[in-house]
């Protein structure tokens, strides 16, 4: 995708927002489109996939800086944007450095040493926590030692910095979302009410808060599904906004994803249609997923899969270019849990090559397991937003 | 006999001469990531020249 989409993407998110105009004011498109280069080259330096970053929260604090530069700069800090590898490695090494010149402070020359283990109230516990920190400080520049070696082979991108930095990401969207419901509840749309009644459609946007918040509370339904079910219907919802009477168009939208929408994406497809439409169902191979921290292996046959999942099976297919498709369940075991409903959206969706290497997986990864009653007895929930190609 | 807080110089000694050296091993630790980290900055160098 070019900097030109993701500054489309950026202006839609503001306009939303009704901060487009400010911003424009502020940063001239130039500007703009140079600040969603400088992060696309962030992103793809480490070959992450850029529509996993959330643009709308990247861009909403534009507005508190003055410059491109600054504003980039507090998205690195937040945790938003990886630091590019220069700056990680840089801050490896002076992190280190700092270390062992403290360390070097207290053990160098020894009558510093003998100073520093003598005023404490007790030798053997000086000596002790002396030593304790450096079995650490070995410890863990053998592991950076290990972790920059194997990067320079091109076997794995420094997996530290890339598990802090999901973990932030995944933290702040559940902010955004809070913030998104609070936002809603408080407005308890008396305008709403007043723009239905004079025959004024609302804005789309309105129209798809309330669909968040209706899906929101079907019970059952697992969150994660309401924010991709919305991007993927997303024309399909535009489509019934438009046609539906200004008056009745969130109860119509509301009303059409209850009796079209959710049966449509939670019936399941039998191992027999998928035959039938030229799917191989087979026992998928086990993907070893280093990469996210977290070591998939010995997953059941796939029986069924999401008619959702079909139109991916069919693309990369037609392709010719990836000719093997695994689905990989992270909790397989237990019948219940497999044929549950929901669970096909808790599957983690990889492309394999042919020689079984792991090319990307799905952009939103979640794992949960339930109970006969449905409820989620384990969970947790991240972006593998380092694919690496190898 | 030494205290707990003084203990006899040659445990001192003993101590301190352990600890340098652990010391010596970490920073050489250190000048090993360095290396591998100029190598791999130097490797980066390299893919970008070619690349243009």
């Amino acid at each position: 995708m070019s900097v030109s989409h993701y500054y489309e993407v950026v202006k839609s998110c503001l306009e939303e927002r009704g901060t487009w105009e400010k911003v424009i004011r502020k940063f001239p498109p130039k500007a703009l489109e140079a600040a969603v280069a400088k992060i696309l080259e962030r992103i793809e330096e480490w070959r992450a996939d850029p529509e996993t970053f959330d643009w709308c929260v990247l861009f909403e604090d534009i507005l508190d800086y003055d410059t491109i530069e600054s504003f980039i700069q507090s998205l690195v800090d937040k945790g938003y944007l990886p630091k590019t590898k220069d700056e990680m490695l840089s801050e490896i090494v002076s992190q280190y450095e700092k270390e062992l010149a403290e360390l070097g402070y207290m053990v160098v020359p020894k009558e510093v040493f003998v100073k520093y283990v003598t005023t404490g109230k007790n030798y053997e516990a000086q000596i002790k926590s002396l030593k304790e920190k450096i079995r650490k400080l070995e410890h863990d520049l053998e592991k950076a030692r290990r972790e920059l070696l194997a990067y320079k082979e091109g076997r794995i991108l420094p997996l530290t910095v890339y598990g802090e930095l999901a973990k932030r990401l995944e933290e702040r969207k559940a902010e955004e979302v809070k913030k998104g419901a609070a936002v809603v509840e408080a407005r308890q749309r008396p305008e709403l009410k007043a723009e239905l009644r004079y025959g004024v459609r609302p804005p789309l946007s309105e129209v798809i808060a309330r669909i968040r918040d209706h899906l929101t509370r079907v019970e059952g339904f697992p969150e994660v599904f309401v924010e991709d079910l919305i991007e993927e219907n997303f024309e399909a919802i535009k489509v019934e906004y438009e046609l539906a009477d200004p008056r009745e168009v969130v109860g119509r939208v509301i009303t059409w994803i209850k009796a079209e929408l959710i049966p449509r994406l939670t019936r399941k497809v039998t191992s027999g249609e998928l035959r039938a439409m030229g799917v191989e169902v087979r026992p998928p191979n086990p993907v070893s997923m280093v990469y996210m921290g977290r070591r998939v292996v010995a997953p059941p046959p796939i029986s069924w899969v999401y008619p959702r999942f079909m139109e991916w099976f069919r693309r990369w297919q037609e392709t010719g270019f990836i000719w093997n498709v695994d689905l990989v369940l992270l909790h397989p075991g237990k019948t219940h849990i497999i044929h549950d409903p929901f669970i096909g959206t808790e599957a983690v969706t990889c492309l394999v090559t042919e020689d079984q290497k792991l090319m990307g997986c799905n952009t939103e990864v979640l794992a949960y397991m339930l109970d006969m009653d449905r409820r989620i007895l384990y969970s947790y929930r991240y972006r593998p937003i380092a694919m690496l190609r190898i | 006999m030494g205290s707990p807080k003084n203990p006899p110089p040659e445990v001192v000694e003993r101590d301190w001469q352990e600890i340098v050296k652990r010391y010596e091993r970490l920073q050489q630790l250190l000048a090993e990531l360095k290396m591998l980290v100029e190598e791999i900055r130097s490797a980066g160098k390299r893919v970008v020249k070619g690349a243009g």
